[in-house]
């Protein structure tokens, strides 16, 4: 199979006009012209890493501050899962779980993951890693549904002295994480997904593989 | 792989990390540093973690409850546990580190609850907060000590403030609950709540004076209840004190220093604190405070009126006080299982005059001596007005010998000998249980159980909406009375009474008018007469056709006479039948009837015009009677009226008989009669005859229809006066009559002048006679009537 770099061709991501590979910029649209970004990974895992930070205090501090007359009241993401699951509404604690539990877990796991398999050969198909890639890009952007609902509570719950509602340190944080994330998610280069298949297919050029690295 | 694609020129990866490495990596960098920062930064401005333990920590919330400073938060308890056997809590507390080091042993702890009670409201904001402890510790810094031991209350001295703590002591209830200390009305310090003392005869309350009024409680203070008030009535009038309404409420107690000169009281001294203030100065010249000899005594009996208290008395000397009493059941001591009452007595060495310092030892010591010498307790009435008892201790002659039992428990024992209670004790024990014995449980629950169904019935809605009801029916009651037309009432009523008492005036009036005149009965007897004379007249007109029959039997047999001579004195009777016709009296005849007739009219228009009466109903019935009888008077008068043609045809023939003689005077006489006869008949009194009469009974008719149109009784009077007024008008046309009869009489008479020219002695003649007596008769009967109606003119309207 003939992939464009082996051709000596490189195109444009943005207007995906196609170059030779010694062009730098391209004329049409003037965007850089790289024919792998060699930097994606390094950029992937401290994304990810500050993700990753960012999620700790994101489950350890409250999530949200309950003041009511008497009391103040803070509770965690999973603390308030749990509490409401105790109170019976089981259904909401699961979307609390899977939205802000789950979900950005299962991001992490697969970027790096996702990461990891470019650089060591994987059994997965590289068409479900691609389909897994782009998964992850679409559902990061829902992993902020968490951060919605506190600040639309913040700004219903605001009765003063009686009862008020703000949003704890953890909110912050986790919408941090989920930026950091996303933007882990977006620095990943899909492209080096499949350049392992041809180095699968052709032995002879794993050399060149390597060199890449 | 075709030839035409030139080969990727394929540089070497030979770059350094940094051209590896993305500048990306420099933002999780910069988050581990602020993290660590933020770590170490927290946990170096962590202070330390102390515990306190405490008996109860209920509201203490680990996370939540602070611990406050003068109500600033200096730390947050962080854990909640207990002690190893669960016997207190230990609350651990995360101190700020600036009052670490002031937390050290003066330290003090508690638990601030929200709290209502007689001294007010306290640590409400901890209804809101939740509770919060509250620490106290001097301004001095020092070692900060890890555990504390909490306080259950408030202490009542904070550890930043300074005063002087002692110790207070009750025995009569002065102490309770605590209390502010105050000193002429301003507080200045505080009891605490009170423990019973360790051996069981005392309440004692730790307080405290707050410097710098410290100074003003002395060795000789005397300390008693300021709470409550009291009424004293004496010679001077009654009175009632009370230190200060605050007081009066939430209590408090007081003190004062009546001795001069004495020094200043010392940390943990012990005072005692009185009920009364009086006792309190009366307890200073009996230096209250000096160490005390307990003894206890052992009665037997009933030791009611004794109490905590009553005197001491050594041969009459108070020396002392029952402080105690209590019930023991010890057969080991006693030898049976009775209950005995066993009595503290707390005797004053100093009282006793010993020599030395008089310490409590010494006393024991010689009142040991004196119980052998035979001194012994006994109970005497102390008062006999409230039966109280007090302990004396005098020598009795003869008593057991026995010993001051040191060993007894829990003090020296000392014998006693049997009571002297005065029998008014007895007397009034038993007053008291007959008192005791009254049903009064029965008698409350009767009044209970009343009062319950008092309630009920009062808490029922009928009777709740009573009021409401009664008030809706005054306001109607007020809204009809407030009508213009009942208030106009009295003035119609003052009207009515008037006019009724104008009525009752009249009727009086009438009425004895009525009396006075006998109306009634003149009424009355008028209308029987009145009957009896129509009747009479009734019966005197049956006659009247026979007396016609024989006049024509008369005439038959006149007829049926040798009529010559007949004839002659016929026409001679004739002749002066003219005569007599003719003459000027019979022709008036008419004319005085109808003058009668007019009379009687105007005796009707009269009782007309006079009125009638509405109550003579019956009156009236017997009227219309009157009326009918007169009717029938009047339809035998026409009965016998109809007899004169009969008559007159009988003279006729008798004429025409006559005429037929050869009689020719007799004929001119005859006609000459009939021509008077005529003028007679046709005179004008005897055409308006009928006229008259029947304009009398209408008349009649109208006076009848008026009187039972109703009419006033008033006017009965003058109906009366008028019906007399009729009846002296009849009687004067009734004495028409005898002048009327008397011409027939002088008539009949020249009639029997003429028939005696006849045989005497013939039938005929006879027959003239007794039909001339007959007439005679009838004419007295018509004179009884005119009698009759003369004497009863009511008759004539009643009937009878």
């Amino acid at each position: 199979m003939l992939t464009a770099r082996d051709a000596g061709l490189v195109a444009c991501t943005r207007c995906t006009r196609v170059w030779p590979i010694g062009q730098t910029h391209c004329d049409r649209c003037g965007s850089r012209l790289e024919s792998r970004d060699d930097k994606s990974l390094s950029r992937v895992w401290a994304w990810l890493a500050v993700g990753l930070m960012c999620y700790i205090p994101a489950n350890l501090y409250p999530m949200l501050v309950t003041k009511t007359l008497t009391s103040s009241y803070n509770s965690t993401i999973v603390g308030g899962a749990i509490e409401l699951m105790h109170g019976g509404a089981i259904v909401v604690a699961l979307v609390i779980l899977v939205a802000s539990v789950a979900i950005p877990i299962a991001k992490f796991v697969c970027i790096a993951y996702l990461a990891l398999s470019v650089r060591r050969g994987v059994r997965a198909a590289p068409g479900s890693r691609q389909k897994m890639y782009e998964i992850v890009e679409y559902i990061g952007r829902w992993s902020m549904i968490d951060v919605f609902v506190v600040a639309i509570l913040s700004s219903l719950v605001q009765l003063n002295v009686v009862a008020a509602i703000n949003p704890g340190p953890a909110s912050l944080a986790f919408a941090c994480s989920v930026i950091f994330t996303m933007l882990s998610a977006q620095a990943f280069d899909p492209r080096l997904i499949w350049d392992h298949i041809e180095a699968d297919e052709d032995p002879a050029s794993e050399g060149a593989a390597e060199t890449i690295r | 792989m075709t030839d035409s694609i030139p080969p990727v020129p394929v540089t070497t990866a030979r770059r350094s990390i940094w051209d590896r490495m993305s500048v990306v990596w420099l933002v999780p960098l910069a988050a581990l540093f602020i993290a660590l920062g933020v770590a170490w930064t927290a946990w170096h401005d962590r202070g330390p973690l102390i515990q306190i333990v405490f008996d109860d920590a209920a509201g203490v919330e680990a996370g939540q409850t602070d611990l406050r400073f003068r109500n600033v938060s200096v730390g947050k308890v962080e854990k909640v546990s207990f002690t190893e056997n669960l016997d207190q809590v230990i609350v651990n507390v995360r101190l700020d580190p600036d009052v670490a080091p002031y937390v050290d042993d003066s330290s003090q702890f508690w638990v601030v609850r929200p709290q209502v009670n007689s001294q007010g409201v306290s640590g409400l904001e901890t209804v809101l907060s939740g509770v919060f402890i509250e620490g106290t510790w001097d301004s001095t810094p020092g070692e900060t000590k890890y555990l504390h031991l909490g306080e259950s209350i408030a202490p009542l001295m904070p550890s930043n403030r300074q005063g002087l703590r002692i110790i207070l002591r009750s025995t009569d209830g002065a102490l309770t609950t605590s209390m502010p200390l105050m000193f002429k009305g301003v507080p200045i310090g505080r009891i605490g709540d009170a423990r019973v003392s360790p051996d069981g005869l005392s309440v004692e309350a730790d307080a405290v004076v707050f410097a710098p009024y410290d100074r003003l409680v002395r060795k000789d203070t005397v300390f008693w209840d300021a709470s409550g008030f009291s009424i004293s009535v004496g010679t001077g009038g009654a009175t009632i004190n009370f230190a200060s309404l605050a007081s009066l409420l939430i209590g408090g107690g007081t003190f004062d220093t009546f001795v001069s000169g004495s020094p200043p009281a010392e940390d943990g001294d012990i005072f005692r604190i009185f009920y009364y203030e009086a006792d309190a100065r009366a307890s200073l010249f009996s230096r209250n405070n000096a160490a005390t000899l307990n003894l206890s005594a052992v009665f037997e009996g009933n030791v009611a009126g004794l109490s905590a208290g009553a005197a001491v008395e050594l041969n009459g000397l108070r020396i002392g006080e029952v402080t105690g009493l209590d019930g023991l059941i010890d057969p080991e001591r006693f030898g049976n299982e009775d209950i005995h009452l066993i009595t503290v007595l707390t005797i004053e060495p100093n009282r006793l005059g010993l020599e030395g310092d008089g310490s409590p030892e010494k006393a024991q010591e010689y009142i040991a001596g004196m119980i052998e010498d035979g001194l012994r307790a006994r109970l005497a009435t102390g008062s006999i007005l409230t039966g109280g008892l007090k302990v004396q201790l005098l020598e009795v002659a003869d008593a057991p010998p026995a010993v001051l039992d040191t060993a007894a428990e829990p003090y020296p024992a000392i014998p006693t000998a049997p009571s002297e209670i005065t029998d008014i004790t007895a007397t009034a024990q038993g007053t008291l249980s007959r008192i005791n014995d009254l049903p009064i449980e029965e008698l409350l629950n009767s009044a209970i159980s009343f009062m319950d169904n008092a309630s009920m019935l009062v808490g029922s809605p009928e009777v709740q909406s009573v009021p409401k009801e009664v008030s809706g029916l005054i306001a109607d009651v007020r809204g009809v009375v407030g009508s213009e037309a009942v208030q106009a009432v009295p003035e119609q009523l003052t009207a009515v009474l008037g006019e009724i008492q104008g009525t009752v005036a009249d009727i009086r009036a009438m009425l004895t008018d009525i009396q006075a005149q006998d109306a009634v009965g003149r009424l009355l007897s008028t209308v029987d007469a009145l009957q009896v004379a129509a009747t009479n007249a009734g019966t005197a007109l049956d006659g009247v056709p026979a007396l016609i029959e024989r006049i024509n039997g008369i005439a038959s047999q006149v007829e049926a006479l040798p009529l010559n001579d007949l004839v002659t004195q016929a026409s001679s009777l004739l002749s002066s039948l003219d005569a007599l016709i003719a003459s000027e009296e019979v022709k008036a005849l008419p004319g005085n009837v109808s003058a009668s007739l007019e009379q009687l009219r105007s005796v009707l228009a009269d009782v007309q015009a006079g009125g009638v009466i509405d109550n003579a109903n019956a009156v009236l019935s017997s009227a219309r009677d009157a009326a009918d009888q007169i009717t029938a008077v009047a339809a035998q008068a026409n009965t016998a009226m109809e007899g004169v043609p009969a008559l007159i045809d009988q003279i006729t023939s008798l004429t025409t008989k006559a005429t037929e003689l050869p009689l020719t005077d007799l004929l001119d006489q005859a006609t000459a009669l009939m021509a008077s006869a005529d003028t007679f008949v046709s005179s004008d009194g005897m055409q308006t005859l009928p006229a008259d009469l029947s304009a009398a009974l209408a008349e009649l008719q109208g006076v009848l229809s008026d009187v039972r149109n109703g009419g006033v009784i008033d006017n009965a009077n003058n109906t009366l006066a008028s019906a007399a007024a009729a009846a002296d008008q009849i009687a004067a046309a009734a004495d028409q009559l005898p002048a009327m009869i008397d011409k027939v009489n002088a008539l009949l008479a020249s009639t029997e002048t003429a028939v005696a020219g006849f045989n005497d002695t013939s039938s005929v003649v006879r027959d003239a006679r007794d039909a001339m007596r007959e007439v005679t008769r009838a004419a007295e009967a018509v004179a009884q009537l005119a009698r009759t109606i003369e004497r009863n003119p009511n008759a004539l309207i009643f009937g009878r």
